[in-house]
Order: C-alpha cells, then sequence, then structure tokens
C-alpha cells in the first residue's frame, strides 16, 4: 500500500477513537466517581475488554514472536498457563475485597484506598511513587516501540516523531475528554481490532504455509527443540519459579488494571471477566508464539533483538499488503488501550493522591486531572524522543516492582490486623530487596531478584503488623 | 455430587502439579502429525485452568450475585 494509503488509514483509526472518546464524554457527569471510574458502572462486555485491553500491549506483536523465535513454545508454556490461572484468581482474591472496601471509603485509585484503609497520607505517597516510577517507563517503552513500528511498517513514511506525536496526541485527547468511560469504550474497539488480527493473521499464515501440519513439520525438520521444552536456563527450576510469581502475580499490581477491577457495576462482572479471562488469553498467546516459531523456520539466523521484526516479517510475506496496514493498526490498538489507562490512572493519582492531600480538601478535580493527563503525556513523548538508557531499565524491571507491592494489596484489604507500619515495611523493604537484588549486592541462589523481593515484602508486612497495634479500619 | 469448594480444593493440586511438569521430557515430535505435545499439554493445562476458575467462581458467588 502507497504512503498516502497507510496515512489515510491511520487518521480513519485515529479518527474513529476521537468520535468514540467524545461519544463516551457526551452526558456524563462531572462528578470525580464519573471521571475517575465511569461511575463504577462498566458491565460484563466492557469490563472485560478494558481489562483486556489494557492488559494486552505491544509486547504481544512484537516481544512474544521475537522470544519464541529463539525459545520455541516454550515462550507459550512459561507464560500463558499460569497468567490463565493466577490473573482470575488475584481478581478473586485482590480485586473483589478491594472494590468493596473502595465504595465504602469512597476511593477513587488504588494508593487512595490503602492510603485511607490505613489512615496514612505518606503510605498514599509512597504506593504513588512506586506505581509511578515503574509506569512512566513502562509507557515510554510502549511509544517508542509503536512508533519504531509505524516508522518500519510505513517504509520511512512515518518518522518516529510523528508517529509518537499520532499515538500520544490522540491518546491524551480521548482521554482527558471522557475519562474511564472514554478509555473503556475504546478498549472494546482495539481489543475487537487488535484480537480479530491476530487470530487472522494465524489462520492466514497457517494456510499459507499448507497447513497446520505443514508449519509444524517445518520447524521440526529445521530444529525441531524449538516445539519442545527442553528444562535448561530460563525454563530451569528456579527462574521458572522466579517467572512464574512474575507474570501471574504482576497484573492485579498495575495501577491500571487495578482501577479498572474498582470501575465494575457489580461483582456479577467480576466473576463474568474472571471466567472469560482463561479464553482469551489463549486466543492472545498462541498466534504470536505460533507466527513467531514458524518464523524461526522460514527467516533463519536472527540475532538478538532482529527477531523482535519476525511477526512483521512474517505478515509482509503471508497477508496481502492491505492487510499488513490493518497489522499496523493492531499493534496501534494494542499500544493505545494500555497507554490511555495508564495516563488516566497517573493523572487520577497525581490529584487524588498528591494534590488533594496537599491542599487538605478535593476541589475541581476533574479540570485538574485533564491538565495532568495531558502534563503526562507532554513527559512520555519527551522521553519517548529522549530515549535515556535509564528509562528502558527500569522498564525491564518494571514487572518486578509491581509484584513486590502484591503483599500490601493482598493483605490490605484481607487481613484485619495487617498495621499500616507494616504497610509501609512491605513497600520499603521489598522494593529495597529488589533493588539490592538486581544490582548484585546480595546473592539470589539461582532465583531472580523478584522472588526474594517478594518474600521480604511479605515477611516485612507479616512481621511488622505482628509487633505494631492495628488501628481500627474506616467505616 | 461435588461441591464447588471441594472441586476448587482437589483440582488446585492437580493444576500446581501441571505447570511445575518437571518429571516431564522434551519431545520433539508430532501428536496425530500436527500438534507438539508440548503445545497439547499446555492448551489441556489451560483447559483444567478453565475449569478450577469456573469452580472457584461458583464457591465465590454462591447463589444470588452480590450488587
Amino acid at each position: 500500500m502507497s504512503a498516502g494509503g497507510i496515512v489515510t488509514t491511520l487518521g480513519v483509526y485515529l479518527g474513529a477513537l476521537l468520535l468514540i472518546g467524545w461519544l463516551a464524554n457526551r452526558g456524563a457527569s462531572r462528578t470525580p466517581d464519573e471521571y475517575f471510574l465511569a461511575g463504577r458502572k462498566l458491565g460484563l462486555i466492557v469490563l472485560f475488554m478494558a481489562l483486556f485491553g489494557t492488559n494486552a500491549t505491544a509486547f504481544v506483536f512484537i516481544g512474544v514472536p521475537g522470544l519464541a523465535y529463539h525459545d520455541g513454545i516454550g515462550v507459550f508454556s512459561a507464560n500463558a498457563p499460569i497468567v490463565a490461572l493466577c490473573t482470575p484468581l488475584s481478581f478473586v482474591l485482590i480485586g473483589v475485597p478491594a472494590r468493596r472496601m473502595a465504595i465504602r471509603l469512597g476511593a477513587c485509585t488504588p494508593a487512595e484506598l490503602y492510603s485511607r484503609r490505613f489512615a496514612s497520607p505518606l503510605l498514599g505517597v509512597l504506593l504513588f511513587l512506586a506505581f509511578t516510577i515503574y509506569t512512566v517507563p513502562y509507557m515510554v517503552s510502549a511509544v517508542v516501540g509503536a512508533s519504531l513500528t509505524l516508522e518500519s511498517m510505513s517504509g520511512g513514511a512515518i518518522p518516529p516523531w510523528a508517529g509518537g506525536l499520532a499515538v500520544v496526541g490522540v491518546a491524551v485527547v480521548y482521554t482527558s475528554l471522557g475519562g474511564m468511560r472514554a478509555t473503556a469504550w475504546t478498549n472494546v474497539f482495539q481489543g475487537v481490532l487488535f484480537l480479530g488480527f491476530l487470530l487472522l493473521a494465524f489462520l492466514l499464515i497457517s494456510s499459507d504455509l499448507g497447513g497446520l501440519g505443514q508449519a509444524m513439520r517445518s520447524v521440526l525438520e529445521k530444529d525441531g527443540s524449538l516445539l519442545a521444552l527442553e528444562r535448561e536456563g530460563s525454563f530451569a527450576f528456579r527462574p521458572w519459579l522466579s517467572w512464574s510469581l512474575v507474570i501471574s502475580l504482576t497484573v492485579i499490581a498495575f495501577p491500571h488494571m487495578f482501577v479498572r477491577l474498582m470501575s465494575a457495576r457489580d461483582e456479577s462482572s467480576i466473576k463474568g471477566v474472571c471466567r472469560l479471562y482463561p479464553i482469551g488469553l489463549l486466543a492472545l498467546w498462541l498466534p504470536p508464539v505460533l507466527i513467531g516459531v514458524w518464523g524461526a523456520s522460514e527467516f533463519p539466523g536472527l540475532v538478538g533483538k532482529e527477531s523482535d521484526q519476525i511477526f512483521l516479517s512474517m505478515i509482509d510475506a503471508h497477508l496481502p499488503s492491505a492487510l499488513g496496514v490493518l497489522g499496523m493498526i493492531a499493534v496501534l490498538a494494542a499500544v493505545m488501550s494500555s497507554l490511555d489507562a495508564m495516563i488516566l490512572t497517573l493523572s487520577s493519582m497525581l490529584v487524588r493522591d498528591v494534590l488533594d492531600p496537599l491542599r487538605g480538601r478535593p476541589e475541581a478535580d476533574v479540570a485538574w486531572a485533564r491538565w495532568f493527563c495531558v502534563a503526562i503525556s507532554v513527559v512520555v513523548y519527551t522521553l519517548a524522543l529522549w530515549r535515556p538508557a535509564s528509562i528502558f531499565d527500569i522498564a525491564k524491571v518494571a514487572f518486578s516492582g509491581y509484584v513486590t507491592l502484591t503483599p500490601l494489596l493482598f493483605l490490605g484489604v484481607n487481613w484485619r490486623r495487617m498495621t499500616r507500619q507494616g504497610a509501609i515495611a512491605s513497600v520499603v523493604i521489598g522494593n529495597l530487596v529488589l533493588v539490592a537484588g538486581l544490582a548484585g549486592w546480595i546473592p539470589t541462589a539461582g532465583f531472580l531478584p523478584v522472588f526474594w523481593a517478594l518474600l521480604a515484602a511479605l515477611l516485612a508486612a507479616l512481621a511488622v503488623s505482628a509487633v505494631t497495634e492495628p488501628g481500627s479500619i474506616p467505616a | 455430587m461435588m461441591s464447588a469448594r471441594r472441586w476448587v480444593w482437589v483440582l488446585f493440586p492437580f493444576v500446581l502439579l501441571t505447570h511445575f511438569d518437571f518429571w516431564r521430557v522434551a519431545d520433539p515430535t508430532l501428536l496425530g502429525g500436527w500438534l507438539p505435545p508440548e503445545l497439547g499439554w499446555r492448551v489441556f493445562y489451560i483447559a483444567v485452568v478453565w475449569c478450577w476458575i469456573l469452580a472457584l467462581c461458583r464457591w465465590a458467588w454462591p447463589g444470588e450475585d452480590r450488587p
């Protein structure tokens, strides 16, 4: 497709998002509850797509096939089943009691919830800092990935600065206009787009390779190890256990996922989401892994990060060019459906967890949140252009960082005996141990540093709570 | 008939065992000429997980749904 055609298709997609955002904003009230949590009225389908769209990032199209190219089907084995098990479980064990408590305490953000639960503004600030430190680099990586993909798929017609500007610019317009409702509605559209494209690409590529059997036999002939799981390296016991903890616990600790559960209309909607999640994850993980594995047989010899282009190479080789453009839109949909949620969540935390406590009263929260959406987007876009190496170093460990917060997230809403000192100790010690492990200051005995950080955060929460006096939980 | 709660407890060790399946050996063949055994095992695992989640939901929300 010509550069003009690509730009037009991109324009139509971005225009559709703006239209959906505008429609979501019409007639909505301007209360913080409405803006930050869609009035706590997200029903099953919108809630599922909002969670699923937020959960899926460009990593599905770029990172997963690239990893499968080198490590084979083991990438599916190490991730999809344990996430299918633990994500719905964490929704039940943490999301449901957190939603109940958030309604009771009138909290709009995860940090606000735990800050009110423990009557500790300090805990709110700590959580805000932790969430921000791990989320901003994650956002920057997403924008960089999207802009490079746009440049690559448009044959250089869309330079990274323009691609990044389009992605961040459109996301911030509909997010700041319509808040949670706009991001949830656009996530439905984006989720259908990227999931539909993944399945379509899977069917068309396997058919073009001569069918599923032929595609698998080609891989078997060239490198049979890609179709099996060798228990060595990252698939040996200790890394396997550590990674299982990271990938299964991190999802509930994403503030942008947590806050969506707080937006559920009722528990029936969360129950429906839990039932759908394993099926959705199967559809999300299986196609990119197999396409990456098939790509290893068709385009052998890619080294390191070169394999991140394998999904796009397979699309180029097996799909008509018009569908290739749809692939570009699908990548953007996956990026933007997470980016908008992160922009909104960070802006809501800035208002509710930083600004309101400083002012001593909530006032014009929605107007402030809109400005913060813009400010956050400007920071993310600037960092995406600048690309400081440290940002990507933090993004690599962001999942581990989120995991250190899960003992607090779980115990804080399920254990009445937990104290504010225990909560603060859990966050501080968990993150200190993580930093020490990543820096190589402490031995990790073959486990990933996050394993020890999680253990430290849990023990700190239990031990410090045991020796300090619990306060009453606010009514 | 087993209650949802009992299903959850009965299936849970099985689910964990399926994840930490270090007794299995790598088998680079194709079942039926198209399905790698590793992939078949993991899809079966997700099916078991799905059944477990259904039981968990039934246990967590017995009877009427909470508002």
